[in-house]
């Protein structure tokens, strides 16, 4: 199944991913699957989407179709076509 | 007991007296500082009836017990009074290093009183006090004063506060400035002005007071180490809190042209962090006293019709309301504009608030260039921005009606303007949409100061970046942060621990590390109390209480608890496209939750619990 996967533009900062194409074709069926995917593409994420021991940050959020995810919906199964967004949440101001 | 005691300079301006007064420790303990000693002064002290602008209302610098020390997250102070703009209890918090100073010099707040004849600035060092002429410095903005105050008093030791001209002109919401920072919202700058206070200059040469500073020692080495390892908080540093703009514009928290965009990511694309934070822009960066995280921003702009200066950058805040929400693009003018306010002693959110309602009214027909003075008031016109915000600050033409705030703005102007007045209880929206945060949504609407995101942490919790299990709130939250159902007990539990933390007073964004075991190891450190995380969310629920009674007293009702109607309408684009907020429901969730009669008062029976007989007494007789 081919995911459409785009990062935040401050996942693609931390990361050093500037340079490489907004959004970018995933074979992966959940949103976890995907971002392992990425992050084995780019081992430069992992330290901001995983913590030390491997899971999963709370401030990783998924989009789908522009839909935000509860945590529970993260190892869902995506449909061929989908897109999805990964975000580094941040509040500020 | 050697930590947060509770003892005030109180300044009589009217009588040009000056005495020492110590607070109860058994009021310190119940309200524990900042902004909850503040509700009880206000019950104890103000008459209800009073006009915010006259010398019966008194204003409040007050510390906490965390106000000061070298914990990251602790140099805040706050400022509280009546507000002109909300005519209520109101409360505003600033960082810098103010505070620090202050306790050292063996001062735990300044309570005013009264008003001057002529224009005067207080001078404290350690334990004297006095009151000096201002005449030479009334006219004056925040930078030139403080920069005359601190060569006039001893360069880096002096802190100071000032009042720009906003402050001056009692424009309603003009803010109080502590060098690069500022108590900007509710408009305490005005009383200040009221009371013809120019300025505070303290000197100390103590130490801050810790009741055990080697648990208190302990306590912040383990938070300085959460901070390290903390994501957020390393975000905060590389790319201040405008690194928010680029998720915001992703998830639709992020408003544009007065609220009435869903879709705001090409601005976000071009005033976000990266950008604020790129080569271009930033000089460097620094913290407020004592911090090791640093998220302030030191901005150049080496183009345009700007060229030239250097310093303090815009935070999230700033960059949205002289950005997205007036349709500018133009990162340079947007740090231009927010160093305007901030100098003349405007809060940005509002100045930013009521300009964009004045656009949107030109673009309507309700307003037209002699209405403004010829001023072309078109969505991303800088120039014309740049001209508006000195008449608001000196209340000039057409400025005069906007240093009114957006409510009495839109009510002078008429003709359907109400409808372009984004504010709740008077006070101008922060710029995080709850449209898409319907937790949020409730917090605007019943916060103890109007509109607010920062007297609650529902919203940051619901965004995942902040994480207090102690509150058992996931279960709740998983219920979803885009619908209404579920949010008023999850709503209530947050605004107990938000006034614990305001009242601390502890940096909103030191949330992204502490937990409840944490908060009450420094609050029991500091101040002396062997709280209980228990009691300390029974003193928030109390401070709430009394917040909301006093301003009961100054006339809020339930019909107050109200979302202005932009918010109440769906975006048409965007990530929060089509998201319906539906307040009736979560006020109906709420009230019974937050111990409220139907009426928007306190009942009697939550009154008593909490021990508040004294304001029941006034609520009920």
């Amino acid at each position: 199944m081919k995911i459409r996967v785009g990062l935040s533009y401050l996942l693609r900062q931390f990361g050093g991913l500037t340079a490489e194409p907004d959004t970018m074709e995933v074979a992966a069926s959940t949103p976890l699957e995907c971002l392992q995917v990425i992050v084995g593409r780019f081992p430069s994420l992992r330290q901001w989407v995983y913590d030390k021991e491997g899971s999963l940050l709370t401030s990783t959020m998924f989009f789908v179709n522009k839909e935000k995810l509860l945590p529970r919906e993260f190892a869902s199964t995506l449909k061929d076509g989908d897109e999805l967004l990964i975000v580094l949440a941040f509040a500020g101001g | 007991m050697a930590g947060f005691d509770g003892k005030m300079l109180e300044v009589n301006l009217s009588r040009g007296e000056i005495k020492k007064t110590a607070i109860d420790k058994g009021v310190l303990r119940k309200f524990i500082g900042g902004s909850g000693l503040a509700a009880k002064l206000m019950l104890d002290r103000i008459d209800p009836k009073v006009d915010a602008l006259s010398p019966q209302n008194e204003l409040y610098i007050l510390c906490g017990p965390i106000s000061g020390t070298a914990l990251p997250g602790g140099a805040r102070f706050s400022v509280c009074g009546k507000s002109p703009l909300t005519n209520m209890f109101a409360e505003s918090c600033c960082g810098g290093d103010f505070a620090s100073k202050l306790r050292s010099a063996g001062w735990d707040g300044i309570i005013v009183q009264g008003a001057s004849k002529k224009p005067v600035y207080l001078y404290v060092e350690d334990q004297k006090a006095e009151i000096k002429d201002a005449s030479d410095l009334w006219g004056k903005n925040n930078v030139e004063v403080n920069r005359v105050l601190k060569e006039r008093h001893g360069g880096r030791d002096a802190r100071v506060l000032t009042i720009g001209e906003a402050g001056e002109n009692q424009a309603r919401y003009a803010g109080i400035a502590n060098g690069r920072s500022l108590a900007a919202r509710c408009g305490m700058g005005a009383v200040m002005g009221s009371k013809k206070l120019k300025a505070v200059v303290v000197k100390g040469s103590g130490k801050v007071p810790l009741a055990d500073p080697e648990k208190f020692a302990e306590r912040r080495k383990i938070l300085i180490q959460k901070a390290k390892d903390n994501i957020a908080a390393q975000v905060l540093g590389m790319l201040g809190t405008n690194a928010a703009v680029d998720v915001s514009a992703a998830t639709g928290d992020l408003p544009g042209k007065n609220w009435s965009s869903g879709d705001n990511t090409a601005i976000a694309a071009k005033t976000g962090g990266p950008v604020l934070s790129g080569p271009q822009f930033l000089a460097g960066t620094e913290s407020c006293f004592g911090c090791t995280v640093g998220c302030k921003r030191i901005s150049k702009i080496t183009e345009g019709p700007f060229a030239g200066w250097t310093g303090p950058g815009p935070e999230y805040e700033g960059v949205v309301a002289m950005g997205s929400n007036l349709v500018i693009d133009d990162m340079a003018a947007v740090i231009w504009m927010n160093e305007m306010c901030n100098d003349f002693g405007l809060d940005v959110i509002s100045t930013g608030s009521c300009i964009a309602m004045a656009m949107e009214c030109m673009e309507h027909g309700i307003l037209n260039t002699k209405d403004t003075g010829g001023i072309d008031l078109k969505w991303g016109n800088v120039d014309a921005v740049v001209k508006m915000i000195p008449m608001i600050a000196r209340r000039e033409g057409f400025g005069a009606t906007l240093a009114e705030g957006a409510r009495r703005a839109a009510q002078k102007i008429g003709k359907g303007a109400s409808e372009y007045a984004v504010e709740v209880k008077g006070l101008e929206v922060p710029y995080h949409d709850p449209r898409a945060h319907h937790g949020l949504a409730l917090s605007y609407a019943t916060s103890a100061r109007g509109a607010c995101h920062t007297n609650d942490p529902a919203y940051s919790m619901g965004t995942g970046i902040f994480n207090w299990p102690e509150l058992d709130l996931l279960p709740t939250l998983a219920a979803g942060v885009r619908e209404s159902k579920g949010w008023g007990p999850l709503v209530k539990k947050s605004q107990d621990l938000g006034q614990i933390i305001n009242a601390g007073v502890i940096c909103y964004m030191f949330n992204l590390v502490m937990n409840g075991e944490d908060l009450t190891e420094l609050l029991s450190s500091a101040s002396g109390f062997d709280y209980t995380f228990a009691e300390l969310i029974e003193c928030g629920e109390r401070i709430w209480h009394t917040k909301r009674g006093v301003s009961n007293l100054m006339g809020i009702t339930a019909a107050d608890d109200a979302l202005p109607k932009r918010l109440l309408t769906p975006t048409t684009e965007g990530p929060a496209a089509g998201l319906k907020i539906d307040l009736e429901l979560m006020l109906k969730e709420y009230y019974p939750a937050r111990g409220l009669s139907s009426d928007g008062r306190p009942s009697k029976e939550t009154l008593s619990r909490l021990g508040l007989s004294d304001l029941a007494a006034k609520l009920y007789r």
